[in-house]
């Protein structure tokens, strides 16, 4: 219903920036995981990337993560022989998550989500104004 | 005669919408083809049957409300933004039915208030 194609698009972006910050916090709950989930190295910083989605007859469009791209320079070598990942010169490859990077990101995130929840707002209240034209 | 003006006004408001920077799409669409019903039965189907057909419409937005208030809170997949805009896009729709009620019991006793 066209009433409601404005909290459809925010709802998108709702959603996209759950995401972002899933991805955030991933990258910053695991800036020491030497180990990957597949346990074949370390853990590789991720950044998402979206993509615009045609939303409406009329041609605005919301939004849809599309998917992760590595970030980063590659791993960090560490010389710590005793480490249980150490490689057989006694180098551990540790992640190299930004960390600044990523709590601006997370800001940026917890705001843009705010920012379309005013959105959603907006548009709730001009279905209620169009109910008291009614009145 | 009523004809004519029928298809004068609705030609008047598909000008309208082409004139439109939009494209006269949607929205303004809409309005032509409100117009185009409440200017005689022999358009379409009845007032009642598009009433009944907002009110399912109604029906439908509280019951996808509900199921997914019941998904979340058995801890399903949804998040918590879909679950309150759901809820939100059924009570804007509710709001609308009760006004629409309202509307309608008005006009009903306007004219029981008819005198004769």
């Amino acid at each position: 219903m066209s009433v409601f194609d404005t909290i459809r698009i925010a709802a998108s972006g709702l959603t996209a920036e759950r995401f972002r910050m899933d991805v955030a916090s991933s990258n910053i709950a695991n800036q020491r995981s030497t180990r990957n989930a597949a346990g074949t190295g370390p853990y590789q910083p991720v950044a998402p990337f979206f993509q615009a989605l045609q939303m409406t007859a009329e041609g605005a469009q919301g939004v849809a993560a599309t998917g992760l791209v590595p970030i980063g320079n590659g791993p960090i070598r560490v010389f710590d022989p005793t480490h249980p990942d150490a490689d057989t010169q006694g180098f551990v490859a540790y992640p190299d998550v930004d960390i600044a990077a990523q709590m601006a990101d997370l800001m940026g995130a917890s705001r843009s989500y705010s920012m379309n929840a005013t959105v959603t707002q907006a548009a709730k209240q001009t279905a209620l104004d169009a109910i008291e034209i009614g009145r | 005669m009523s004809g004519l003006l029928r298809s004068a006004a609705t030609q008047g408001i598909g000008g309208a919408g082409a004139a439109a920077p939009v494209g006269g799409t949607g929205e303004i669409g809409g309005v032509g083809g409100a117009g185009t019903v409440s200017s005689g039965k022999d358009a379409g189907g009845s007032f009642l049957d598009s009433l009944g057909d907002a009110l399912g419409g109604l029906n439908t937005q509280l019951n996808t409300a509900d199921a997914s208030m019941a998904s979340f809170a058995s801890g399903g997949s949804a998040d918590l933004h879909t679950v309150m805009l759901e809820l939100q896009q059924a009570s804007i729709g509710l709001k609308t039915g009760i006004a629409v009620r309202d509307k309608l019991l008005e006009a009903y006793q306007e004219i029981m208030r008819l005198q004769v």
